[in-house]
């Protein structure tokens, strides 16, 4: 029972070849079909980026619940020695070879701190380059706000 | 007038009392009815094989789902058995327990049901615990390793690689002396492209034509079940939608409606659609690679363009979606990740109507075909093996038996919408490629039934235990923001027990087994994936065919890799 069709009977042979004209004439004059690829995409992810504050420091507070919950543990964070009076982190790395692009720093991120909007680079020249420190994870942090699609705008 | 559907469900709970009392009058305080529609069976060793045979044979349980070996008791030498067996009839699930240790070998129950033999090798490779007439063989972890690697204790020690090992089949008394001399074992390694993820078929060839054949699997394992017993429940996440990474909300569903029902958590019904909505996309996203996967074996290539131009339509409405291509987590606890964009609802209907166009002109073209036919006409699997081997999902249905569990055992509203299920005839090849093409066509009526009535109201769940709040309130509030800090540091810690829960996905039925021992990581995680099973019924089907011919078998039957291996 394949839902009442009558795929098993054999149909004549003239008309399956008159078919294939259906396949290749529509793609002679029609371009390929772009429906559905070309209406812009906002919340598209990429690589981690720092957000700023308006003054231009980070917005990070080091509270590690981004570095406890990474499923590949590839966030690093060191935080100055007296915590309560420099919130910042003195050092903040992601080992971008790690990084799944999973997204679940963005989202445990308390003070949105921490963006998936970053360009991805397809290569380096050496595998120093791919442990991100937190000067060249904020440099897009200019651009981050054109980015930032408008369901969700950065914290004020 | 006289209602046929309720009249059926009726007799259907009348059945399912009727053999709970039989049970309960063969195994008395063995027996325990738990909260899911699992019921678990206690035995002892010495009545292991004995209460099986009875549970099949008398009891109706015909349908192997699973067997796995659980370290609930922590000593390190004494385990735990875990059998699962499915009565088709009442869909009634049981696990049968029967604690067992590493010295003494467990009878094994591949003459019984036969898709045990893999289950019972994996045993021994992953817990050491050993099987009557079952090789001791690494099936999942390589060659030359020592120790048993899900063991709580095992601890990681350089080895070397066994180079030598025999793949030479035993020798078959039917065949003469001569005929065996001119019968050859060949290797042959697939990778990505050709199947789905590497694999190895091992056959014997006579004459050019497979006599004996074997699959041998385990070359992406990645050790999913040891992962997710080190990670927070948080953590398991974005693991799930690597899996079968055709199909991510299969695995989000299945695993995140276990834990919702072990925990009684209540979602709103939009997001119950919405759910809905993604499994059906995943599942015509797989069937159409399946398809195209046939086609690119069979050298049509124009019809590959136009399948993979179908998947990318699919794709595209997904990155729309949650910003990825394929492993965006739509899917989260208590709900859906975001409410649906803006202008995504029509474009998703956008999305059917040129589906269908496109499938209807394309299987037009190829279902009667002579060549597709002549091809594909060919390895039959019939219902009785198909049942032995504990094959499920379109390779079962392909075969002839109708047992889908969207219809059987509905879950959300698959009650309410209106689908049929597609059967096979002779479970060819062909019949396997047409019940897909069918399933995609149902799957559309599906999606645009659930669009058309979609329910208005929150996505997320109100319960306190599993909230996220909204991000907005995060930053403003702190209620919002004490529940942010408990939610992503505490963690979600479930309650001491174990729950099983099961979907139909796209490749047959895909289950979740967890023990939790009310930590915050989990005592043991099994998957019940259906590839693993599909995988073993490559035996039975690949004799009579031509080497060439050995992609099309398994593409036919839709072996993904990453999910066999896990």
């Amino acid at each position: 029972m394949i839902l009442g069709k009558n795929l098993y009977s054999k149909s004549s042979k003239i008309l399956n070849l008159l078919r294939i004209f259906n396949l290749i004439l529509p793609s002679i004059w029609k371009k390929s079909s772009d429906k559905f690829g070309n209406s812009e995409i906002q919340n598209e992810v990429g690589a981690p980026a720092l957000t700023l504050t308006d003054t231009g420091g980070l917005r990070c507070t080091s509270c590690m619940l981004c570095q406890n919950i990474c499923p590949s543990f590839c966030i690093k964070i060191e935080t100055f020695e007296h915590a309560e009076e420099e919130a910042a982190p003195l050092n903040f790395d992601i080992n971008i070879l790690k990084c799944t692009f999973c997204g679940l720093c963005e989202e445990a991120c308390p003070v949105d701190a921490i963006r998936m909007v970053g360009p991805m680079p397809m290569a380096g020249h050496s595998e120093q380059n791919w442990i991100w420190d937190k000067e060249y994870l904020s440099t897009y942090a200019g651009e981050l706000r054109s980015k930032v699609g408008e369901d969700r705008p950065l914290m004020p | 007038m006289f209602d046929f559907q309720e009249q059926e469900d009726l007799d259907l709970i009348n059945n399912r009392k009727l053999l709970l009392n039989e049970l309960e009058l063969e195994f008395g305080e063995n027996l325990t009815l738990g909260t899911t529609e699992n019921i678990s069976i206690v035995v002892s060793p010495s009545s292991y094989l004995e209460k099986i045979l009875q549970l099949k044979n008398s009891f109706g349980f015909n349908f192997f789902l699973n067997l796995w070996i659980s370290d609930n008791i922590a000593d390190g030498e004494n385990f735990e058995l875990m059998v699962q067996l499915l009565n088709m009839d009442t869909h009634q699930r049981a696990i049968i327990t029967c604690p067992v240790t590493e010295l003494e070998p467990v009878p094994s129950l591949s003459d019984i049901y036969h898709g045990a033999f893999w289950c019972e090798q994996e045993s021994w490779d992953m817990y050491g615990v050993s099987f009557d007439s079952i090789p001791k063989e690494r099936i999942l972890s390589p060659e030359g390793m020592e120790g048993h690697t899900l063991r709580k204790n095992f601890e990681p020690k350089p080895f070397r690689l066994k180079q030598s090992v025999d793949y030479s089949f035993s020798p078959d008394p039917r065949v003469s002396r001569s005929e065996w001399k001119r019968r050859s074992v060949h290797k042959l390694d697939m990778f990505g492209g050709e199947v789905n993820g590497p694999l190895r078929a091992i056959v014997e060839v006579y004459d050019e034509v497979i006599e004996r054949g074997r699959l041998e699997i385990g070359y992406l394992h990645r050790g999913v079940e040891k992962i997710f017993e080190n990670l927070s429940l948080n953590q398991i996440q974005p693991h799930l939608c690597r899996i079968n990474t055709s199909s991510p909300t299969m695995f989000q569903q299945a695993w995140f409606g276990g834990i919702e029902k072990y925990l009684g958590v209540h979602i709103p019904d939009r997001a119950k659609a919405l759910r809905m909505v993604f499994n059906e996309l995943d599942r015509i996203y797989e069937h159409l690679d399946t398809i195209g996967r046939i086609v690119d074996n069979l050298g049509c290539y124009p019809f590959l363009k136009e399948t993979i131009e179908m998947q990318e339509s699919i794709l595209m409405v997904m990155k729309k979606y949650s910003g990825q291509r394929l492993n965006g987590s739509l899917i989260c606890l208590g709900g859906v990740k975001s409410d649906v964009p803006k202008g995504w609802l029509t474009e998703c209907l956008n999305l059917l109507g040129f589906l269908e166009k496109k499938v209807l002109e394309v299987t037009k073209l190829i279902s009667n075909s002579t060549l597709w036919m002549k091809r594909l006409c060919r390895f039959e699997l019939n219902s009785k093996q198909a049942m032995d081997w504990g094959v499920s999902g379109p390779n079962l249905r392909a075969s002839g038996v109708n047992y889908d569990m969207r219809k059987v055992s509905p879950h959300y509203f698959y009650n309410d919408i209106e689908f049929e299920v597609p059967l096979g005839i002779n479970g060819q090849c062909y019949d396997r490629y047409l019940v897909r093409v069918e399933e995609i066509l149902q799957s559309l009526s599906i999606i645009s039934q659930l669009l058309d009535n979609l329910p208005l109201g929150d996505t997320k769940t109100k319960d306190n235990r599993v909230l996220i709040p909204r991000k907005q309130d995060v930053y403003s509030e702190t209620n919002a923001l004490i529940q942010h800090y408990r939610f992503y540091d505490g963690g979600v810690i479930l309650p001491e027990g174990e729950f099983y829960n099961s979907i139909e996905s796209s490749n047959g039925e895909l289950g979740f087994y967890v023990h939790s021992r009310g930590e915050s990581t989990l005592n043991r995680v099994k998957l019940r994936t259906p590839g693993f099973y599909s995988g073993q019924c490559f035996t039975d089907i690949c004799e009579g065919g031509s080497i060439e011919e050995l992609p099309l078998v398994i593409n036919s039957l839709n072996l993904v890799v990453g999910e066999i291996d896990r």
